[in-house]
Protein backbone atom coordinates (compact mmCIF):
# COMPACT_ATOMS: atom_id res chain seq x y z
CA UNK A 1 0.00 0.00 0.00
CA UNK A 2 1.24 3.43 -0.90
CA UNK A 3 1.50 5.92 1.91
CA UNK A 4 0.78 9.48 0.96
CA UNK A 5 3.05 12.08 2.54
CA UNK A 6 1.46 14.23 5.18
CA UNK A 7 1.02 17.78 3.92
CA UNK A 8 2.87 20.27 6.05
CA UNK A 9 4.67 23.56 5.76
CA UNK A 10 8.10 23.20 4.14
CA UNK A 11 10.96 23.08 6.62
CA UNK A 12 14.16 25.06 6.12
CA UNK A 13 15.80 21.86 4.89
CA UNK A 14 13.08 21.29 2.29
CA UNK A 15 13.51 24.80 1.08
CA UNK A 16 17.24 24.37 0.65
CA UNK A 17 16.62 21.24 -1.37
CA UNK A 18 14.12 23.18 -3.45
CA UNK A 19 16.60 25.97 -3.99
CA UNK A 20 19.42 23.82 -5.18
CA UNK A 21 17.95 20.70 -6.69
CA UNK A 22 17.10 20.86 -10.36
CA UNK A 23 13.74 19.26 -9.53
CA UNK A 24 12.66 22.12 -7.28
CA UNK A 25 10.12 24.26 -9.10
CA UNK A 26 9.59 27.94 -8.51
CA UNK A 27 7.94 30.44 -10.80
CA UNK A 28 10.85 30.95 -13.18
CA UNK A 29 13.23 28.13 -12.25
CA UNK A 30 12.25 25.91 -15.16
CA UNK A 31 13.37 28.56 -17.64
CA UNK A 32 16.89 27.26 -16.98
CA UNK A 33 16.02 24.40 -19.37
CA UNK A 34 16.18 26.95 -22.18
CA UNK A 35 19.91 26.50 -21.49
CA UNK A 36 22.32 28.31 -23.74
CA UNK A 37 19.68 30.31 -25.55
CA UNK A 38 19.95 34.05 -24.94
CA UNK A 39 17.52 35.33 -22.32
CA UNK A 40 18.38 39.01 -21.99
CA UNK A 41 20.35 41.59 -23.93
CA UNK A 42 20.79 45.05 -22.43
CA UNK A 43 21.70 48.35 -24.02
CA UNK A 44 25.29 48.03 -22.82
CA UNK A 45 25.52 45.03 -25.16
CA UNK A 46 25.62 42.47 -22.31
CA UNK A 47 23.97 39.17 -23.12
CA UNK A 48 22.92 36.50 -20.63
CA UNK A 49 21.81 32.98 -21.54
CA UNK A 50 19.00 31.32 -19.60
CA UNK A 51 21.62 29.15 -17.95
CA UNK A 52 23.78 32.03 -16.78
CA UNK A 53 20.70 34.02 -15.73
CA UNK A 54 19.81 31.05 -13.54
CA UNK A 55 23.29 30.91 -11.97
CA UNK A 56 23.33 34.62 -11.21
CA UNK A 57 19.86 34.37 -9.79
CA UNK A 58 20.86 31.50 -7.46
CA UNK A 59 23.85 33.49 -6.23
CA UNK A 60 21.47 36.22 -5.08
CA UNK A 61 18.79 33.85 -3.81
CA UNK A 62 21.05 32.48 -1.08
CA UNK A 63 21.01 35.93 0.54
CA UNK A 64 17.24 35.81 0.97
CA UNK A 65 14.95 33.96 3.33
CA UNK A 66 11.49 32.62 2.46
CA UNK A 67 8.71 34.96 3.54
CA UNK A 68 10.96 38.02 3.71
CA UNK A 69 9.81 41.16 1.98
CA UNK A 70 12.38 42.60 -0.44
CA UNK A 71 11.77 46.17 -1.56
CA UNK A 72 13.05 46.69 -5.11
CA UNK A 73 13.58 50.24 -6.22
CA UNK A 74 13.87 49.09 -9.77
CA UNK A 75 14.74 50.21 -13.26
CA UNK A 76 14.97 48.15 -16.43
CA UNK A 77 18.47 46.84 -15.79
CA UNK A 78 20.00 43.36 -15.67
CA UNK A 79 20.81 43.78 -11.97
CA UNK A 80 17.21 44.39 -11.07
CA UNK A 81 15.94 41.58 -13.23
CA UNK A 82 18.32 39.11 -11.60
CA UNK A 83 17.39 40.24 -8.13
CA UNK A 84 13.69 40.07 -8.93
CA UNK A 85 14.02 36.49 -10.20
CA UNK A 86 16.14 35.63 -7.15
CA UNK A 87 13.29 36.70 -4.88
CA UNK A 88 11.01 34.20 -6.60
CA UNK A 89 13.72 31.57 -6.41
CA UNK A 90 14.08 32.07 -2.65
CA UNK A 91 10.35 32.33 -1.91
CA UNK A 92 10.93 35.88 -0.73
CA UNK A 93 8.26 38.47 -1.52
CA UNK A 94 9.39 41.28 -3.83
CA UNK A 95 7.68 44.66 -3.51
CA UNK A 96 8.35 46.64 -6.68
CA UNK A 97 8.66 50.43 -6.78
CA UNK A 98 10.39 52.87 -9.15
CA UNK A 99 14.12 53.53 -8.67
CA UNK A 100 13.57 57.25 -8.10
CA UNK A 101 10.81 56.94 -5.51
CA UNK A 102 11.13 59.83 -3.05
CA UNK A 103 12.93 59.24 0.28
CA UNK A 104 9.81 60.03 2.25
CA UNK A 105 7.74 57.49 0.31
CA UNK A 106 10.45 54.86 0.82
CA UNK A 107 10.42 55.51 4.56
CA UNK A 108 6.64 55.16 4.76
CA UNK A 109 6.69 51.94 2.75
CA UNK A 110 9.42 50.50 4.98
CA UNK A 111 7.57 51.33 8.14
CA UNK A 112 4.49 49.58 6.85
CA UNK A 113 5.97 46.54 5.10
CA UNK A 114 9.18 45.89 7.10
CA UNK A 115 11.35 44.79 4.18
CA UNK A 116 14.39 42.82 5.31
CA UNK A 117 16.21 43.88 2.18
CA UNK A 118 16.15 46.90 -0.10
CA UNK A 119 17.62 46.51 -3.57
CA UNK A 120 18.31 49.76 -5.42
CA UNK A 121 18.84 50.07 -9.17
CA UNK A 122 21.02 53.08 -8.51
CA UNK A 123 22.82 53.92 -5.27
CA UNK A 124 20.55 55.78 -2.85
CA UNK A 125 22.73 57.47 -0.20
CA UNK A 126 19.64 59.39 0.92
CA UNK A 127 18.17 56.21 2.40
CA UNK A 128 20.92 55.78 4.96
CA UNK A 129 19.95 58.93 6.83
CA UNK A 130 16.35 57.88 6.66
CA UNK A 131 16.49 54.33 7.93
CA UNK A 132 18.82 53.81 10.85
CA UNK A 133 20.81 50.60 10.92
CA UNK A 134 21.00 50.00 7.19
CA UNK A 135 23.80 47.65 6.18
CA UNK A 136 26.82 48.78 4.20
CA UNK A 137 25.93 51.30 1.52
CA UNK A 138 25.41 50.01 -1.98
CA UNK A 139 22.70 48.50 -4.07
CA UNK A 140 21.86 45.77 -1.59
CA UNK A 141 20.76 47.18 1.76
CA UNK A 142 19.89 45.18 4.86
CA UNK A 143 17.40 46.80 7.17
CA UNK A 144 16.88 46.03 10.84
CA UNK A 145 13.72 44.08 10.07
CA UNK A 146 14.84 40.50 9.78
CA UNK A 147 12.13 38.01 9.19
CA UNK A 148 8.44 38.36 8.65
CA UNK A 149 6.04 35.58 8.03
CA UNK A 150 4.08 35.85 4.81
CA UNK A 151 1.31 33.62 3.55
CA UNK A 152 2.93 30.70 1.66
CA UNK A 153 1.04 31.57 -1.54
CA UNK A 154 2.16 35.21 -1.58
CA UNK A 155 4.77 35.82 -4.29
CA UNK A 156 4.62 39.49 -5.25
CA UNK A 157 3.43 42.89 -4.08
CA UNK A 158 2.64 45.54 -6.67
CA UNK A 159 1.40 49.05 -6.14
CA UNK A 160 -2.16 49.66 -7.25
CA UNK A 161 -1.25 52.95 -8.82
CA UNK A 162 1.75 52.33 -11.00
CA UNK A 163 4.29 54.79 -9.78
CA UNK A 164 2.90 56.65 -6.83
CA UNK A 165 4.38 54.73 -3.95
CA UNK A 166 0.91 54.49 -2.44
CA UNK A 167 0.88 52.24 0.60
CA UNK A 168 -1.83 50.00 -0.75
CA UNK A 169 -0.48 47.05 -2.69
CA UNK A 170 -1.94 44.07 -4.51
CA UNK A 171 -1.03 40.61 -3.21
CA UNK A 172 -0.28 38.19 -6.03
CA UNK A 173 0.37 34.44 -5.93
CA UNK A 174 2.46 32.17 -8.16
CA UNK A 175 -0.76 30.77 -9.56
CA UNK A 176 -1.99 34.29 -10.40
CA UNK A 177 1.21 35.17 -12.23
CA UNK A 178 1.68 31.84 -13.95
CA UNK A 179 -1.89 31.49 -15.19
CA UNK A 180 -1.93 35.03 -16.53
CA UNK A 181 1.45 34.69 -18.22
CA UNK A 182 0.41 31.41 -19.86
CA UNK A 183 -2.82 32.95 -21.06
CA UNK A 184 -0.98 35.93 -22.56
CA UNK A 185 1.56 33.60 -24.19
CA UNK A 186 -1.32 31.71 -25.78
CA UNK A 187 -3.32 34.63 -27.22
CA UNK A 188 -0.24 36.56 -28.35
CA UNK A 189 1.10 33.26 -29.73
CA UNK A 190 4.52 33.90 -28.24
CA UNK A 191 7.26 31.42 -28.94
CA UNK A 192 11.00 31.32 -28.45
CA UNK A 193 11.47 33.69 -31.38
CA UNK A 194 10.10 36.69 -29.54
CA UNK A 195 12.47 39.62 -28.89
CA UNK A 196 10.52 41.97 -26.68
CA UNK A 197 11.57 45.55 -26.00
CA UNK A 198 11.09 46.79 -22.45
CA UNK A 199 9.39 50.12 -23.08
CA UNK A 200 7.51 50.22 -19.77
CA UNK A 201 9.02 50.18 -16.30
CA UNK A 202 9.37 46.92 -14.44
CA UNK A 203 7.48 48.06 -11.32
CA UNK A 204 4.40 48.62 -13.45
CA UNK A 205 2.25 45.47 -13.71
CA UNK A 206 2.01 45.75 -17.50
CA UNK A 207 5.78 46.23 -17.91
CA UNK A 208 6.41 43.30 -15.59
CA UNK A 209 4.06 41.05 -17.53
CA UNK A 210 6.14 41.64 -20.67
CA UNK A 211 9.14 40.35 -18.73
CA UNK A 212 7.23 37.34 -17.38
CA UNK A 213 5.77 36.26 -20.70
CA UNK A 214 9.02 36.70 -22.63
CA UNK A 215 11.07 34.63 -20.19
CA UNK A 216 8.44 31.94 -19.68
CA UNK A 217 8.15 31.47 -23.45
CA UNK A 218 11.91 31.29 -23.97
CA UNK A 219 12.18 34.53 -25.92
CA UNK A 220 14.76 37.29 -25.60
CA UNK A 221 14.23 40.38 -23.46
CA UNK A 222 15.73 43.51 -24.94
CA UNK A 223 16.25 45.65 -21.85
CA UNK A 224 16.87 49.33 -22.24
CA UNK A 225 16.73 52.33 -19.97
CA UNK A 226 16.47 54.67 -22.97
CA UNK A 227 13.09 56.06 -23.89
CA UNK A 228 11.58 55.87 -27.34
CA UNK A 229 12.20 59.59 -27.74
CA UNK A 230 15.92 58.78 -27.93
CA UNK A 231 17.89 57.64 -30.97
CA UNK A 232 19.71 55.05 -28.81
CA UNK A 233 16.40 53.24 -28.26
CA UNK A 234 15.78 52.79 -31.98
CA UNK A 235 19.39 51.86 -32.72
CA UNK A 236 19.16 49.20 -30.00
CA UNK A 237 15.81 47.91 -31.33
CA UNK A 238 17.19 47.66 -34.83
CA UNK A 239 20.56 46.14 -33.93
CA UNK A 240 19.03 43.30 -31.92
CA UNK A 241 16.03 42.70 -34.17
CA UNK A 242 13.20 43.58 -31.78
CA UNK A 243 9.97 41.79 -32.68
CA UNK A 244 7.50 43.43 -30.33
CA UNK A 245 6.76 46.64 -28.52
CA UNK A 246 4.25 47.23 -25.72
CA UNK A 247 3.02 50.66 -24.74
CA UNK A 248 0.39 52.73 -22.98
CA UNK A 249 -1.73 55.32 -24.82
CA UNK A 250 0.92 58.00 -24.38
CA UNK A 251 3.51 55.68 -25.97
CA UNK A 252 1.35 55.71 -29.10
CA UNK A 253 1.00 59.49 -29.00
CA UNK A 254 4.80 59.67 -29.03
CA UNK A 255 5.12 57.01 -31.73
CA UNK A 256 2.69 58.89 -33.96
CA UNK A 257 4.60 62.13 -33.34
CA UNK A 258 7.72 60.32 -34.57
CA UNK A 259 5.76 59.10 -37.63
CA UNK A 260 5.74 55.52 -36.31
CA UNK A 261 9.42 54.62 -36.57
CA UNK A 262 8.58 50.95 -35.97
CA UNK A 263 7.64 50.84 -39.64
CA UNK A 264 11.35 50.93 -40.45
CA UNK A 265 11.97 47.78 -38.39
CA UNK A 266 10.92 44.87 -40.62
CA UNK A 267 11.24 42.34 -37.78
CA UNK A 268 9.01 44.31 -35.44
CA UNK A 269 5.67 42.70 -36.19
CA UNK A 270 3.70 42.90 -32.92
CA UNK A 271 2.46 46.07 -31.24
CA UNK A 272 0.49 45.98 -28.00
CA UNK A 273 -1.43 48.70 -26.20
CA UNK A 274 -2.96 48.65 -22.72
CA UNK A 275 -2.88 50.82 -19.62
CA UNK A 276 -5.84 53.06 -20.45
CA UNK A 277 -7.95 53.95 -23.43
CA UNK A 278 -6.25 55.00 -26.65
CA UNK A 279 -8.51 57.27 -28.68
CA UNK A 280 -10.65 55.55 -31.31
CA UNK A 281 -9.11 57.49 -34.25
CA UNK A 282 -5.60 56.62 -33.03
CA UNK A 283 -6.53 52.92 -32.73
CA UNK A 284 -7.83 53.01 -36.30
CA UNK A 285 -4.73 54.78 -37.62
CA UNK A 286 -2.27 52.40 -35.96
CA UNK A 287 -4.51 49.42 -36.73
CA UNK A 288 -4.65 50.25 -40.45
CA UNK A 289 -0.88 50.79 -40.67
CA UNK A 290 -0.37 47.40 -39.06
CA UNK A 291 -2.92 45.70 -41.31
CA UNK A 292 -1.29 47.12 -44.43
CA UNK A 293 2.15 45.94 -43.41
CA UNK A 294 1.21 42.50 -42.11
CA UNK A 295 1.75 43.42 -38.46
CA UNK A 296 -0.44 42.64 -35.48
CA UNK A 297 -1.83 45.38 -33.26
CA UNK A 298 -3.30 44.20 -29.95
CA UNK A 299 -5.51 46.54 -27.97
CA UNK A 300 -5.79 45.10 -24.47
CA UNK A 301 -7.24 45.79 -21.04
CA UNK A 302 -6.13 44.78 -17.59
CA UNK A 303 -5.66 45.75 -13.97
CA UNK A 304 -2.87 45.11 -11.52
CA UNK A 305 -5.43 43.10 -9.50
CA UNK A 306 -5.64 40.68 -12.44
CA UNK A 307 -1.88 39.99 -12.76
CA UNK A 308 -2.68 42.07 -14.98
CA UNK A 309 -4.36 41.04 -18.28
CA UNK A 310 -8.12 40.59 -18.58
CA UNK A 311 -9.15 41.10 -22.20
CA UNK A 312 -7.87 41.80 -25.71
CA UNK A 313 -9.12 42.66 -29.18
CA UNK A 314 -7.90 40.16 -31.79
CA UNK A 315 -5.84 42.14 -34.34
CA UNK A 316 -8.13 41.17 -37.22
CA UNK A 317 -11.03 43.01 -35.53
CA UNK A 318 -8.96 45.93 -34.25
CA UNK A 319 -10.15 48.63 -36.66
CA UNK A 320 -13.77 47.54 -36.67
CA UNK A 321 -13.99 47.16 -32.87
CA UNK A 322 -11.97 50.28 -32.03
CA UNK A 323 -13.06 51.59 -28.64
CA UNK A 324 -13.76 48.13 -27.24
CA UNK A 325 -11.61 46.46 -24.59
CA UNK A 326 -12.26 43.21 -26.45
CA UNK A 327 -13.03 39.69 -25.34
CA UNK A 328 -11.78 37.87 -22.22
CA UNK A 329 -8.37 36.24 -22.49
CA UNK A 330 -8.25 32.41 -22.16
CA UNK A 331 -9.11 31.38 -18.60
CA UNK A 332 -10.97 34.59 -17.74
CA UNK A 333 -14.72 35.16 -17.80
CA UNK A 334 -16.29 38.62 -17.82
CA UNK A 335 -19.82 39.79 -17.11
CA UNK A 336 -21.66 43.02 -16.39
CA UNK A 337 -23.29 43.00 -12.98
CA UNK A 338 -25.38 46.02 -12.03
CA UNK A 339 -23.55 47.97 -14.69
CA UNK A 340 -20.09 47.05 -13.42
CA UNK A 341 -17.56 44.88 -15.21
CA UNK A 342 -16.82 41.79 -13.09
CA UNK A 343 -14.04 39.35 -14.00
CA UNK A 344 -13.32 35.85 -12.82
CA UNK A 345 -10.23 33.70 -13.24
CA UNK A 346 -7.15 32.15 -11.67
CA UNK A 347 -5.30 35.39 -12.35
CA UNK A 348 -7.38 37.43 -9.90
CA UNK A 349 -5.16 38.56 -7.02
CA UNK A 350 -5.39 37.24 -3.47
CA UNK A 351 -6.33 40.70 -2.22
CA UNK A 352 -4.81 43.94 -0.99
CA UNK A 353 -2.23 44.73 1.69
CA UNK A 354 -1.43 47.91 3.54
CA UNK A 355 1.15 46.61 6.00
CA UNK A 356 3.22 43.60 6.96
CA UNK A 357 0.41 42.06 9.04
CA UNK A 358 -1.74 41.84 5.91
CA UNK A 359 0.87 39.63 4.25
CA UNK A 360 -0.48 36.69 6.25
CA UNK A 361 -3.94 37.06 4.73
CA UNK A 362 -5.19 34.36 2.37
CA UNK A 363 -7.32 34.57 -0.74
CA UNK A 364 -9.74 37.44 -0.06
CA UNK A 365 -10.93 37.92 -3.64
CA UNK A 366 -11.64 34.21 -4.30
CA UNK A 367 -11.04 34.66 -8.00
CA UNK A 368 -13.56 37.49 -8.48
CA UNK A 369 -12.62 41.05 -9.35
CA UNK A 370 -15.07 43.93 -9.24
CA UNK A 371 -13.22 46.23 -11.62
CA UNK A 372 -14.93 49.49 -10.74
CA UNK A 373 -15.32 50.08 -14.47
CA UNK A 374 -18.83 50.56 -15.78
CA UNK A 375 -19.64 49.19 -19.21
CA UNK A 376 -21.59 46.90 -21.50
CA UNK A 377 -21.08 44.07 -23.99
CA UNK A 378 -22.18 44.06 -27.64
CA UNK A 379 -23.95 41.12 -29.29
CA UNK A 380 -20.64 39.54 -30.31
CA UNK A 381 -19.40 39.53 -26.72
CA UNK A 382 -17.02 42.50 -27.08
CA UNK A 383 -16.89 44.63 -23.95
CA UNK A 384 -16.94 48.43 -23.84
CA UNK A 385 -16.21 50.69 -20.87
CA UNK A 386 -18.18 53.86 -20.26
CA UNK A 387 -17.02 55.30 -16.94
CA UNK A 388 -15.26 54.54 -13.70
CA UNK A 389 -17.01 54.01 -10.44
CA UNK A 390 -14.03 55.11 -8.36
CA UNK A 391 -12.02 58.29 -8.47
CA UNK A 392 -8.94 57.55 -10.52
CA UNK A 393 -7.17 59.26 -13.37
CA UNK A 394 -4.74 57.66 -15.82
CA UNK A 395 -1.57 59.71 -16.23
CA UNK A 396 0.78 58.33 -18.88
CA UNK A 397 -0.60 54.87 -18.22
CA UNK A 398 -0.30 55.13 -14.44
CA UNK A 399 -3.47 54.76 -12.47
CA UNK A 400 -3.39 57.56 -9.92
CA UNK A 401 -5.87 57.68 -7.09
CA UNK A 402 -7.32 61.16 -6.71
CA UNK A 403 -8.09 60.52 -3.04
CA UNK A 404 -4.48 59.52 -2.45
CA UNK A 405 -3.31 62.78 -4.08
CA UNK A 406 -5.62 64.80 -1.87
CA UNK A 407 -4.22 63.01 1.14
CA UNK A 408 -0.64 63.74 0.03
CA UNK A 409 -1.41 67.43 -0.39
CA UNK A 410 -3.13 67.73 2.99
CA UNK A 411 -0.25 65.98 4.68
CA UNK A 412 2.36 68.24 3.11
CA UNK A 413 0.36 71.50 3.21
CA UNK A 414 -1.90 71.16 6.27
CA UNK A 415 -3.24 74.72 5.94
CA UNK A 416 -4.41 74.30 2.40
CA UNK A 417 -7.89 73.31 1.25
CA UNK A 418 -7.65 71.47 -2.03
CA UNK A 419 -9.36 68.86 -4.16
CA UNK A 420 -8.07 66.73 -7.01
CA UNK A 421 -10.07 65.81 -10.08
CA UNK A 422 -9.21 64.16 -13.37
CA UNK A 423 -9.80 65.87 -16.69
CA UNK A 424 -8.91 63.84 -19.78
CA UNK A 425 -5.36 62.73 -19.11
CA UNK A 426 -4.50 65.46 -16.63
CA UNK A 427 -4.87 65.84 -12.91
CA UNK A 428 -6.33 69.15 -11.83
CA UNK A 429 -5.49 70.44 -8.36
CA UNK A 430 -8.28 72.78 -7.28
CA UNK A 431 -7.12 75.01 -4.45
CA UNK A 432 -8.77 77.44 -2.15
CA UNK A 433 -7.57 80.58 -0.52
CA UNK A 434 -5.34 82.48 -2.86
CA UNK A 435 -6.47 86.07 -2.82
CA UNK A 436 -9.64 85.35 -0.91
CA UNK A 437 -10.39 87.77 1.89
CA UNK A 438 -9.52 86.50 5.30
CA UNK A 439 -7.17 83.82 4.02
CA UNK A 440 -4.52 82.98 6.54
CA UNK A 441 -1.02 84.03 5.47
CA UNK A 442 0.27 80.45 5.47
CA UNK A 443 -2.31 79.52 2.88
CA UNK A 444 -1.45 82.43 0.64
CA UNK A 445 2.21 81.61 0.81
CA UNK A 446 1.71 78.14 -0.67
CA UNK A 447 2.42 78.80 -4.30
CA UNK A 448 0.45 76.92 -6.94
CA UNK A 449 3.67 75.97 -8.70
CA UNK A 450 4.82 74.38 -5.46
CA UNK A 451 1.74 72.12 -5.33
CA UNK A 452 2.35 71.00 -8.87
CA UNK A 453 6.02 70.38 -8.25
CA UNK A 454 5.31 68.44 -5.06
CA UNK A 455 2.84 66.03 -6.66
CA UNK A 456 5.01 65.63 -9.73
CA UNK A 457 8.03 64.74 -7.60
CA UNK A 458 6.22 62.53 -5.14
CA UNK A 459 4.41 60.58 -7.82
CA UNK A 460 7.39 60.54 -10.17
CA UNK A 461 5.28 61.83 -13.05
CA UNK A 462 6.11 64.70 -15.39
CA UNK A 463 4.82 68.08 -14.20
CA UNK A 464 2.92 68.46 -17.48
CA UNK A 465 0.36 66.02 -16.12
CA UNK A 466 -0.77 68.52 -13.46
CA UNK A 467 -2.80 71.70 -13.60
CA UNK A 468 -3.65 74.04 -10.75
CA UNK A 469 -6.95 75.92 -10.67
CA UNK A 470 -7.63 78.57 -8.09
CA UNK A 471 -11.01 78.99 -6.42
CA UNK A 472 -12.17 81.42 -3.75
CA UNK A 473 -14.03 78.56 -2.16
CA UNK A 474 -14.52 75.01 -3.36
CA UNK A 475 -18.13 73.92 -3.93
CA UNK A 476 -19.51 71.71 -1.19
CA UNK A 477 -22.61 69.65 -0.54
CA UNK A 478 -24.95 70.51 2.33
CA UNK A 479 -23.14 67.97 4.49
CA UNK A 480 -19.88 69.83 3.89
CA UNK A 481 -18.36 67.24 1.57
CA UNK A 482 -16.66 68.38 -1.59
CA UNK A 483 -19.12 68.49 -4.49
CA UNK A 484 -17.06 66.92 -7.24
CA UNK A 485 -19.76 67.08 -9.91
CA UNK A 486 -20.14 70.84 -9.37
CA UNK A 487 -16.37 71.24 -9.35
CA UNK A 488 -16.08 69.45 -12.69
CA UNK A 489 -18.81 71.65 -14.15
CA UNK A 490 -17.02 74.78 -12.95
CA UNK A 491 -13.76 73.58 -14.50
CA UNK A 492 -15.41 72.83 -17.82
CA UNK A 493 -16.84 76.37 -17.83
CA UNK A 494 -13.37 77.78 -17.28
CA UNK A 495 -11.92 75.63 -20.09
CA UNK B 1 14.14 88.72 -27.59
CA UNK B 2 16.90 87.29 -29.79
CA UNK B 3 16.92 83.71 -31.04
CA UNK B 4 19.20 82.37 -28.34
CA UNK B 5 16.90 83.80 -25.68
CA UNK B 6 13.89 82.28 -27.43
CA UNK B 7 15.71 78.96 -27.68
CA UNK B 8 16.65 79.01 -23.99
CA UNK B 9 13.12 80.06 -23.08
CA UNK B 10 11.74 76.90 -24.74
CA UNK B 11 13.84 74.77 -22.37
CA UNK B 12 12.84 76.84 -19.35
CA UNK B 13 9.19 76.48 -20.26
CA UNK B 14 9.32 72.76 -21.04
CA UNK B 15 11.27 71.74 -17.95
CA UNK B 16 10.51 74.59 -15.53
CA UNK B 17 14.18 75.46 -14.97
CA UNK B 18 16.20 78.67 -14.84
CA UNK B 19 18.11 79.81 -17.98
CA UNK B 20 21.45 79.11 -16.29
CA UNK B 21 20.52 75.46 -15.65
CA UNK B 22 18.96 75.04 -19.09
CA UNK B 23 22.25 75.75 -20.84
CA UNK B 24 23.95 72.63 -19.49
CA UNK B 25 21.09 70.16 -19.79
CA UNK B 26 21.16 66.71 -21.38
CA UNK B 27 18.32 64.19 -21.81
CA UNK B 28 17.44 62.48 -18.48
CA UNK B 29 19.70 64.84 -16.49
CA UNK B 30 16.65 66.00 -14.57
CA UNK B 31 13.37 64.13 -13.96
CA UNK B 32 11.48 66.70 -16.05
CA UNK B 33 13.46 65.78 -19.19
CA UNK B 34 11.90 62.39 -19.76
CA UNK B 35 9.96 61.26 -22.81
CA UNK B 36 6.96 63.38 -21.80
CA UNK B 37 9.10 66.45 -21.20
CA UNK B 38 10.83 65.86 -24.52
CA UNK B 39 7.50 65.99 -26.37
CA UNK B 40 6.82 69.32 -24.62
CA UNK B 41 10.24 70.70 -25.55
CA UNK B 42 9.76 69.83 -29.22
CA UNK B 43 6.38 71.61 -29.27
CA UNK B 44 7.92 74.68 -27.61
CA UNK B 45 10.76 74.79 -30.14
CA UNK B 46 8.44 74.28 -33.10
CA UNK B 47 6.16 77.07 -31.90
CA UNK B 48 9.01 79.46 -31.08
CA UNK B 49 10.66 79.19 -34.49
CA UNK B 50 7.66 78.20 -36.60
CA UNK B 51 9.31 75.03 -37.85
CA UNK B 52 8.26 71.37 -38.16
CA UNK B 53 10.93 69.05 -36.92
CA UNK B 54 11.81 65.81 -38.64
CA UNK B 55 11.32 62.65 -36.49
CA UNK B 56 14.97 61.69 -36.98
CA UNK B 57 15.98 65.05 -35.51
CA UNK B 58 13.47 64.82 -32.66
CA UNK B 59 15.08 61.65 -31.36
CA UNK B 60 18.57 62.99 -31.85
CA UNK B 61 18.08 66.19 -29.90
CA UNK B 62 19.67 64.93 -26.70
CA UNK B 63 21.11 68.11 -25.20
CA UNK B 64 20.86 71.89 -25.18
CA UNK B 65 24.01 72.20 -27.29
CA UNK B 66 23.01 69.52 -29.80
CA UNK B 67 19.66 71.21 -30.36
CA UNK B 68 21.30 74.55 -30.92
CA UNK B 69 23.59 73.21 -33.65
CA UNK B 70 20.72 71.27 -35.17
CA UNK B 71 18.37 74.24 -35.43
CA UNK B 72 21.14 76.37 -36.92
CA UNK B 73 22.40 73.83 -39.47
CA UNK B 74 19.18 72.09 -40.49
CA UNK B 75 16.40 74.59 -39.86
CA UNK B 76 18.12 77.84 -40.74
CA UNK B 77 17.62 79.42 -37.32
CA UNK B 78 20.30 82.05 -36.59
CA UNK B 79 21.66 80.76 -33.30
Amino acid sequence: MKRSPKPSAPSAGDLLVKLFSPAGHTLFSHTRWFGKRPAVIDDQGSMLTYESLDHLCLAQAVRLIPGQVALLLCANTLDCLIFYLACHRAYAVPLLMPADLGSEQVRRLCEHYHPAVIFCATARPDLEALLPGLGRPGKFLLTHWRYEQAHPDLRLLLSTSGSTGALKTVRLSAQNLESNANSIISYLQLDGRERALTVLPMHYSYGLSVIHTTLLSGGILLMTTHSLMQKQFWDFASEYGATSLSGVPYTYTMLERLKNPWQKLPKLTTLCQAGGALSVPAIRRVGRLCEESGRRFFVMYGQTEASPRLSYVPPSRCVEKAGSIGIPIPGVSMSIEEGELVCRGENIALGYAENSADLLLGDDFQGVLYTGDLGFADDEGYFYLTARRNRFVKLYGNRVSLDECERLLTERFPQLVSACVGMDDRLVICREGKGADGAVPEVKSVQSAELKRYLSRTLGLNAKAFLVCEFDTLPRTSSGKLAYAQLMAALEDQA
Amino acid sequence: MDNLEKYTQAFCEAFEVEPEQAKNLKYQDIPAWDSVGHMGLISCLEDAFDIVMDPADIIELGSFDLGRTMLRDKYGVQL
